[in-house]
């Protein structure tokens, strides 16, 4: 399901019931730079397996069209359209950005490529997790049933369980 | 004077090491490390863009317009792995 989404930064966040998959690691600050090498991963429609291109950051900027208005990185990479919505690597393995629709070009080589800031994703998915976090109802730990009662002082066996360890009882 | 060379190139040479410890991934390792958590979004049967899992809970980041028009993309599927919704 669809958990947050913003057309202003076109960015979304979904829920899906994904067992074994491992997350990316997020960039946690901008860290883009003119110049930069970047990697975009993505999974076209008519093949098993994942593809990638690389390139070169060119500019980073706030863009402000339609109804966009994000903190775009723009890059001089081959990503084709199949690449919207696909994560956008700095050179340590780190997600900086989101491809958008600009990115939306013919597979040449001197395409212009764009990704939104990766911040935006991280605030939905810090929003989504402290609510997750609200909605749980507070619980203790799970009491042990080992036929002891536990007092705050030590520990005494219950009523009807024999004494077993420590120095006889006189 | 020649101490404090000395400690001058032992500071050197230890930021010259916490770099190369940090060093840059190439676009294949990235690849090979990352592919799996890439997954495709479908928006009634039609291919509509990708997005990755950013957490082992099953959370997904995409593009707002990859997802338009679909309250709940009818299906999300992972290389090989397809992701009931």
């Amino acid at each position: 399901m669809v958990v947050d989404s913003s057309a202003i930064t076109d960015t979304a966040l979904l829920r899906t019931i994904a067992i074994g998959l491992s997350p990316v690691p997020l960039a946690k600050t901008p860290v883009s730079r003119v110049g930069a090498q970047v990697t975009v991963v993505s999974a076209p429609p008519n093949s098993d397996s994942a593809s990638m291109a690389s390139g070169l950051i060119t500019d980073a900027k706030t863009v402000s069209q339609n109804r966009l208005n994000a903190r775009v990185l723009v890059a001089q990479i081959a990503a084709g359209a199949d690449s919207s919505g696909a994560p956008l690597f700095d050179d340590y393995g780190r997600v900086i950005g989101v491809v958008d629709e600009l990115a939306e070009a013919s597979a040449d080589s001197n395409a212009q490529g764009s990704a939104v800031d990766i911040l935006y994703a991280q605030q939905m998915i810090e929003k989504e997790v402290a609510s997750e976090i609200s909605r749980k109802p507070a619980e203790g730990p799970a009491p042990i049933d080992d036929g002891f009662s536990r007092t705050n002082t030590g520990v005494t066996p219950s009523p009807g369980q024999p004494h077993q360890g420590g120095p006889p009882v006189k | 004077m020649k101490r404090a060379t000395f400690g001058f190139l032992g500071i050197l040479i230890c930021f010259g090491l916490g770099a190369t410890a940090d060093a840059n991934d190439s676009p294949e390792r990235i690849f090979k490390k990352h592919k799996d958590a890439i997954v495709r979004i479908y928006v009634n049967g039609t291919f509509r863009g990708c997005g990755f899992v950013v957490s082992q809970d099953g959370l997904v980041v995409t593009a707002k317009h990859v997802i338009t028009g679909a309250e709940f993309p009818s299906n999300i599927k992972a290389a090989g792995i397809e992701v009931q919704q």
